[in-house]
């Protein structure tokens, strides 16, 4: 589990979860009801906060030294506190286990949450007032690095980077992975796939995460936070494989596992988006300046944790 | 020369002696340790901890290096932020070469001190400090911000406590004191050298620590 933190170490929680999910299916272990609703609330939490260091990252490289970069930090800080309130650790935080999560909400995480939530909109609306309309932004933007839809499925490319072509393929609604078909949310989806669509797709989410976010902060039991079955030490799966797989901030993040019996998995397969959304650089560059492809590359989002295991 | 006893029977008065030399010292190390450039790269997760110590909340601009600089050749201070792999040491190496003299280096995470958690990995280069000399090591997975400025401070301190002559003369200042590391290269199996025999030996085990003299 703590090498998992390391995939993609904006996001640790969700690679936490994609590998625990994929070990539940294995040994078939319950997760209670608390668990599956701390689970939603910090992988929203984590989409959060990758969706907005991107989009600093993305004007970074375009050229807005510093200050979108500087605003998406300070957002950035105050979901990490909750982060290390909950597992000790501000990036990773190594929290989710087999069969539920390792400890109970700290007192009073909750409500700081809420906060958190209850103020991000106004972040976001500053954020987007300052940004989505900018002439510059436009301008190197719009109708750079158009990916085309047919290229797009067959590349295998997931989560937003697919969704700004216009293909509907979310895996939190495809496969209603936990418990998000209790949650109403739409799936925001772009026309042209150029890096405008990929940029406003991201703010959209973040929309779309907050709706979330509040259902389940007001909604979440009580009750227990890991399945009495699961052991943390000495834990032997049946044998067989099993894949799971979440809708990750970047994409379809899956973990194919086969086991023997053993304390060890016999085969251990990641399936990380950052590397296979990688792949298509090439044909959303050819055609455009240098300058061009920095602001390309940024829009795909990739982490090198992810891209070279 | 004016004697240690008379000096401090000075201070008492609230009147402070100092030699020329000890002067130019003291400005020179204070303008150095209060304006170190970082070389602006990141290897893996601890660089988000970098980029998170000079955003808002931690702001490195407070200790005078929030300039990173994306040439080594005007930079002042590597941050090795993250795993080296065999495959980025070589670079490593030539970025810290081509720096200009004062340099100093901090080690940030338990990957660039030791390898950290993928120390068992066949491609993790087990500690920059085997190839570069480093000034400041940081422990932590990622270190916190805060440990980076701590270091930054550390640092700071360890600058201004350099001399420009005598027995303590500063690094930098030594003709005869090598600026520049050889680059390592891929071998067949592994980097060649696998590590600066002048920088970086093993530690030496105790043969016989049973009577307590290690």
């Amino acid at each position: 589990m703590p090498y998992t933190d390391r995939l993609d170490y904006f996001c640790s929680m969700t690679n936490n979860w994609a590998y625990a999910l994929s070990v539940e299916n294995l040994a078939g272990l319950q997760v209670p009801e608390r668990a599956e609703y701390i689970r939603v609330i910090t992988a929203e939490l984590t989409r959060l906060l990758n969706h907005t260091c991107l989009v600093g990252f993305l004007l970074q490289d375009m050229g807005a030294l510093g200050t979108p970069l500087m605003y998406a930090f300070r957002e950035r800080e105050k979901i990490l506190d909750l982060f290390e309130a909950l597992s000790g650790s501000r990036m990773m935080c190594n929290y989710m286990r087999f069969g539920g999560c390792r400890c109970d909400l700290p007192a009073g995480w909750l409500e700081q949450a809420k906060l958190v939530v209850a103020n991000y909109p106004r972040f976001l609306d500053e954020f987007e007032r300052l940004l989505s309309e900018n002439e510059i932004l436009i301008a190197r933007t719009q109708g750079v690095g158009v990916l085309p839809r047919e290229l797009a499925v067959n590349a295998s490319v997931t989560g937003p980077m697919l969704r700004a072509c216009g293909v509907n393929y979310d895996i939190r609604k495809v496969d209603n992975y936990g418990i998000y078909d209790r949650f109403e949310f739409r799936v925001p989806l772009g026309d042209h796939g150029d890096v405008f669509d990929r940029y406003m797709i991201r703010v959209l989410e973040m929309r779309e995460s907050l709706k979330i976010l509040n259902k389940a902060l007001a909604e979440i039991p009580d009750g227990p936070v890991i399945d009495p079955k699961a052991k943390l030490r000495g834990f032997r799966p049946k044998a067989g494989e099993a894949y799971g797989r979440i809708e990750a901030p970047k994409g379809e993040l899956g973990f194919y596992l086969i086991s023997d019996g053993g304390p060890n998995p016999y085969r251990y397969r990641v399936r990380p988006p950052s590397l296979i959304n990688l792949t298509i650089l090439e044909d959303m560059c050819l055609g455009h300046t240098v300058a061009d492809v920095v602001v390309i590359l940024g829009s795909v989002d990739i982490v090198l944790g992810e891209v070279d295991r | 020369m004016i004697d240690e006893g008379l000096k401090s029977e000075l201070s008492k008065q609230g009147i402070f002696t100092t030699t020329f030399n000890e002067l130019i010292e003291w400005g020179y190390n204070k303008g150095r340790a209060n304006s170190v450039w970082p070389l602006q790269f990141g290897l893996a997760c601890c660089a988000i901890e970098m980029i998170a110590a000079s955003m808002a909340r931690y702001d490195i601009a407070r200790f005078g290096s929030e300039v990173f600089r994306p040439s080594p050749r005007q930079a002042d201070l590597m941050i090795v932020a993250g795993t080296v792999t065999k495959k980025m040491a070589p670079q490593v190496v030539r970025l810290y070469n081509q720096m200009p003299e004062p340099k100093y280096v901090i080690a940030m995470g338990a990957c660039a001190i030791s390898g950290g958690p993928f120390k068992q990995g066949y491609n993790v280069l087990k500690g920059i400090d085997r190839y570069i000399p480093v000034d400041v090591h940081i422990p932590g997975c990622p270190p916190r911000p805060e440990a980076l400025l701590h270091a930054l401070m550390t640092l700071q301190k360890k600058i201004e406590e350099q001399h420009l002559t005598g027995p303590q003369q500063a690094r930098h200042l030594n003709p005869e004191a090598p600026s520049e590391f050889p680059v390592p290269e891929y071998g067949e199996h592994d980097l060649v050298p696998p590590k600066n025999e002048a920088v970086w030996q093993p530690p030496k085990q105790a043969k016989d620590d049973t009577q307590g003299n290690v």
